[in-house]
């Protein structure tokens, strides 16, 4: 055998090698790989394996590479039986729109999916009537954490209303704190965007602008919080750029930043800092009075043979079932999608959001939760305005003509 | 017996050749035609076969980002390609002129080009970054007033961009025209000394006006850079802040993999195709010509 022979066949059996189980995947493409989320999953495996299933997974830094994956994944005719992402909203509609997703109502019906859910987050596993996914979570992103060393250093008390919060920015800056750390991605911009829109306006105005109410859209109020919106911009500092949201985080975690604007992914990384209430606190930002809310999950990938197929089942009842969740939400430090969760089963941040959703705070779908066109459109006109590429008026305007219905 | 030898040469290279010219126009012309294809169709999220018309160059041009990437590459490309130019001359003529060392600065020259794209971006990130980098360095150091912020600043975060790839492809530039000058006769140096014509005078009437040839290579290889622009924008401001130092290549990318608008993505890509054809014809025939005569 020559040299080029025998490193052809080597090359050869490698590639066969790497190929060959790829076919007969029913594995989970996700992005669950902070300490927190990898817990939740396990919880989801551990429950998936005991129910008899073999479980494989294929993670990825960001949902964009995972669910980008999945879609080379599919053309090339070996897709992942699930991917893990924001259900309802851009990612799962493109899937949805394009064909990509499963009937997965036998299982839901025999299962009682519909009963088990909230109506709102119910919706959100369905395309055309049609369960395509398994709500698991319930993410709730109006949150504010806030150092409270830094707070007590300044004298600043927690802020309660969008006004107190307004007024203790100045104190925190001549005091040589960032009082608001912010990140430089558009996602982040408008998370902080929506915070305004609550401050400003309230839930019923938040929910106006994200359904494209257009007579709020054209309101004087929509303007006005675009302006309130720059001027928190002097409340930053230079180096958000480009700053990713854990490292604005972590100016926040090392006595550096006061308040921070994120979802419930952020609170995690608190746990060293010692029990909620204390050093640190997460509290649903209050002047709202309500709840921006967005559904987590799995979507189930339009899957052929019947192997892959009793695999999905298997999946879906392990991911479906109520007690799970709640154990995977704890972990995880969200809340779960399932109703049957009370106060009681949670702590800290979590605790707070369920006993709010509980007591009747109106719960709005986020951004991210509704068609790419929602979700796009605010990113882009918010960030365009937040690093001044354009005034508040154009801003408005191009809501209105993006959203307005 | 050379008959043979030729003709068994000839299957050779043939079959040598065949397949890499398959590939080559398979994955270079066919993915372009294809490309070109779907900026006139209906594409969002997965390739689709309904015909939109003009729909998605329409997009296109309304769209204020894909302006600002676009004239992004006119700036991003004109100083990168003047100033890799000037410094690299200016870097080979001082090398020119070193009698000791010279291959010690050659090495210290060219060492940026060792690194990637993606390492260049991040290392003069962390430098740039007002918290954390020169800006925060001066004003431990005492100069309160001190201010550097380009990286952040939507005005001005493009030539950081600039900045960083001009360090990186100097020393390419450097070399080309390092061999370019030593390879010059040097029957011309010494009529020139016996001439007394001054030593800048000889660089710039005798020698650069001799090296055409790597003045051309030098443009189409740094040409390349420009339009394939994309890891040293993701890396050192990912198109920020907001995007304005968005690149049109990044744009495509965005479009296509990242937003789920393929067809937008690929109007894009035509564009930027459209516009280096539109450049690099005249340059091309300009040299061709010149040759002729």
């Amino acid at each position: 055998m020559t040299f080029e022979r025998k490193l052809s066949a080597v090359l050869l059996s490698a590639v066969i090698a790497v190929a060959a189980p790829a076919f007969a995947d029913t594995d989970v493409s996700h992005n669950w790989n902070s300490d927190n989320e990898a817990a939740a999953m396990r919880v989801f495996r551990d429950k998936y394996v005991a129910l008899g299933g073999v479980w494989k997974d294929t993670s990825f830094p960001q949902t964009e590479e995972s669910i980008s994956s999945t879609k080379t994944r599919f053309i090339g005719g070996n897709p992942p039986m699930a991917v893990a992402s924001s259900l309802g909203g851009v990612w799962m509609l493109e899937f949805a729109e394009a064909g990509l997703l499963q009937n997965m109502n036998a299982v839901a019906e025999r299962e009682n999916w519909a009963t088990n859910l909230s109506p709102g987050i119910a919706d959100s596993g369905k395309f055309d009537g049609v369960w395509v996914a398994a709500p698991v979570f319930v993410s709730v992103v109006n949150w504010i954490y806030s150092n409270n060393d830094v707070l007590a250093a300044t004298g600043v008390t927690s802020p309660t209303t969008w006004a107190e919060f307004k007024a203790a920015l100045p104190r925190l800056r001549d005091a040589g704190y960032i009082p608001l750390a912010v990140g430089g991605s558009s996602w982040q911009e408008a998370i902080l965007f929506d915070q305004v829109l609550l401050g400003v306006g309230g839930i019923d105005f938040y929910d106006g602008v994200m359904s494209g109410d257009p007579e709020i859209l054209a309101s004087d109020m929509l303007l006005n919080a675009f302006k309130e919106m720059a001027h928190l911009r002097d409340f930053t500092d230079e180096g958000k750029a480009g700053r990713s949201w854990n490292d604005s985080n972590a100016l926040v975690l090392s006595d550096k930043a006061a308040f921070f604007f994120m979802g419930p992914w952020a609170a995690a990384s608190y746990a060293d800092m010692g029990t909620e209430g204390k050093k640190w606190s997460c509290r649903l930002t209050p002047w709202g009075g309500g709840l921006a809310i967005v559904a987590e999950g799995f979507q189930f990938m339009a899957v052929e043979d019947e192997a892959s197929k009793a695999a999905q089942e298997l999946f879906a009842t392990a991911v479906m079932d109520p007690q799970t969740q709640i154990a995977a939400a704890r972990a995880f430090g969200t809340l779960p999608a399932t109703n049957m969760a009370v106060a009681d089963d949670f702590e800290g941040c979590s605790a707070k959001a369920v006993s709010a959703l509980s007591g009747g705070a109106t719960a709005v779908t986020h951004w991210n939760g509704r068609p790419s066109e929602v979700g796009s459109a605010i990113k882009d006109t918010v960030s365009a305005f937040w690093n001044q590429a354009i005034d508040a008026q154009t801003a408005q305007h191009r809501l209105v003509e993006a959203l307005a219905k | 017996m050379g008959m043979r030898t030729t003709s068994s040469n000839r299957v050779k290279r043939v079959f040598v050749l065949v397949p890499s010219i398959v590939i080559a126009l398979y994955f270079i012309w066919g993915f372009a035609l294809y490309t070109g294809y779907l900026s006139f169709t209906e594409s969002r999220f997965l390739p689709k076969h309904s015909w939109n018309g003009l729909d998605n160059y329409r997009a296109l041009f309304e769209d204020d980002r894909w302006w600002v990437a676009y004239s992004n590459l006119f700036v991003f490309g004109g100083l990168y390609l003047a100033g890799c130019i000037v410094l690299g001359i200016v870097l080979a003529i001082l090398l020119d002129r070193l009698t000791k060392g010279e291959s010690l600065f050659r090495t210290v020259y060219l060492y940026p080009m060792s690194l990637s794209l993606v390492v260049t971006g991040l290392a003069w990130q962390w430098m740039l970054n007002p918290t954390s980098g020169l800006q925060r360095l001066v004003r431990d150091a005492g100069y309160e007033n001190f201010s550097f912020n380009w990286l952040v600043s939507p005005d001005h975060a493009i030539y950081t961009v600039v900045f960083a790839a001009i360090w990186n492809g100097t020393g390419l530039i450097m070399i080309l025209f390092l061999s370019g000058i030593k390879s010059i006769d040097a029957e011309i140096w010494k009529a020139a000394r016996i001439d007394r014509i001054p030593t800048w005078r000889v660089y710039v009437s005798i020698i650069l006006p001799s090296l055409r040839l790597t003045f051309l290579s030098a443009v189409m290889l740094l040409g390349f850079q420009v339009v394939r622009s994309f890891d040293v924008v993701v890396a050192l401001t990912n198109a920020g802040p907001g995007y304005a130092s968005d690149v049109p290549a990044h744009y495509v990318f965005e479009y296509f993999f990242q937003r789920g608008r393929i067809g937008q993505g690929a109007a894009g890509a035509v564009i930027m195709v459209v516009t280096m054809i539109l450049i690099v014809t005249p340059y091309l025939l300009y040299e061709v010509r010149r040759k002729q005569l």
